[in-house]
């Protein structure tokens, strides 16, 4: 099986290597076992997870945040107030 | 404010109400050296890392932090963090390497098995070697790097492909650079 991007999620391959994973995600990730990206995600997630001194010892990129990241960022309470008043609207 | 008492389901809380403060505390110090490592163990030398690292900024911000609204606790957060940062910098190395020519590729390739390592390098290797805690990878640099064997062969022997040798060679190479505590890649 090649690719698995459609049938795992992030949040279900997280749940898998923090051992929280339910019989049937364990199943779907096992069948993706022979992939080589899957093997090579949980080796490294394995390790940052078992060794968490090799990050640290490891450089810190001080990357700038973009402006754009808070760009268009909607409040959730906006959204909610958002959308009552569009609900408000078909009801009138 | 002590961001670094707050749990997972705080942090989280915080992002998706876009508390800035508390977004550049999770970029820029909580994950800088996570996603640093992830990207040493994905590429190989010669990319702009901070561009890639700006990129999967955005992508965990794109539609409202929708990477963060998907997240169910089932994990620690920075399990999951680092799923989907492995995740995005493995599409963007196949696009990378979907663009680049196949000459450019073979070179790379080739280079990456002329490390050349002198004696002295070799006797360092070998005392940091004992200290790898993945013995997968310290089977990797002590056959290709010091053994100089065939890759064909050791991938055979690994019943993983050679593409997939070149790969976990690299990140043994990442691993033993930071036991080593040296600034340079061996990649030269």
């Amino acid at each position: 099986m090649d690719n698995f991007d459609n049938f795992i999620s992030d949040e279900m391959l997280a749940a898998y290597i923090d051992g929280n994973a339910i019989p049937i995600e364990e199943s779907i990730i096992g069948n993706y076992s022979d992939n080589e990206e899957l093997q090579e995600l949980l080796e490294i997630v394995s390790d940052i997870k078992s060794n968490p001194e090799l990050i640290d010892s490891g450089e810190s990129l001080q990357a700038e945040i973009p402006d754009k990241l808070f760009e268009g960022q909607d409040n959730p309470l906006e959204e909610i107030r958002r959308n009552v008043e569009e609900s408000d609207k078909h009801l009138m | 404010m002590d961001y670094d008492l707050y749990d997972d389901e705080q942090l989280v809380n915080g992002i998706l109400n876009n508390d800035r403060p508390l977004i550049e505390y999770f970029f820029q110090k909580k994950c800088s050296k996570l996603f640093s490592y992830i990207l040493l163990n994905v590429f190989d030398g010669n990319i702009d890392k901070r561009e890639l690292v700006s990129e999967l900024y955005l992508f965990m911000a794109n539609n409202n932090w929708a990477v963060f609204r998907k997240f169910q606790f089932r994990s620690s957060l920075m399990t999951y963090v680092s799923v989907v940062a492995v995740r995005f910098f493995q599409k963007k190395r196949i696009a990378l390497i979907d663009s680049m020519p196949a000459e450019e590729l073979n070179d790379k390739m080739k280079q990456a098995y002329n490390s050349g390592f002198t004696i002295e390098q070799r006797m360092d290797i070998h005392s940091a070697l004992k200290k790898m805690p993945n013995a997968r990878y310290r089977k990797v640099i002590e056959v290709l790097d010091l053994q100089d064997v065939q890759p064909e062969k050791l991938a055979k022997e690994m019943n993983v492909t050679v593409d997939n040798l070149y790969n976990i060679h690299r990140r043994a190479l990442v691993q033993l650079r930071l036991i080593m505590g040296r600034k340079e890649d061996y990649y030269g």
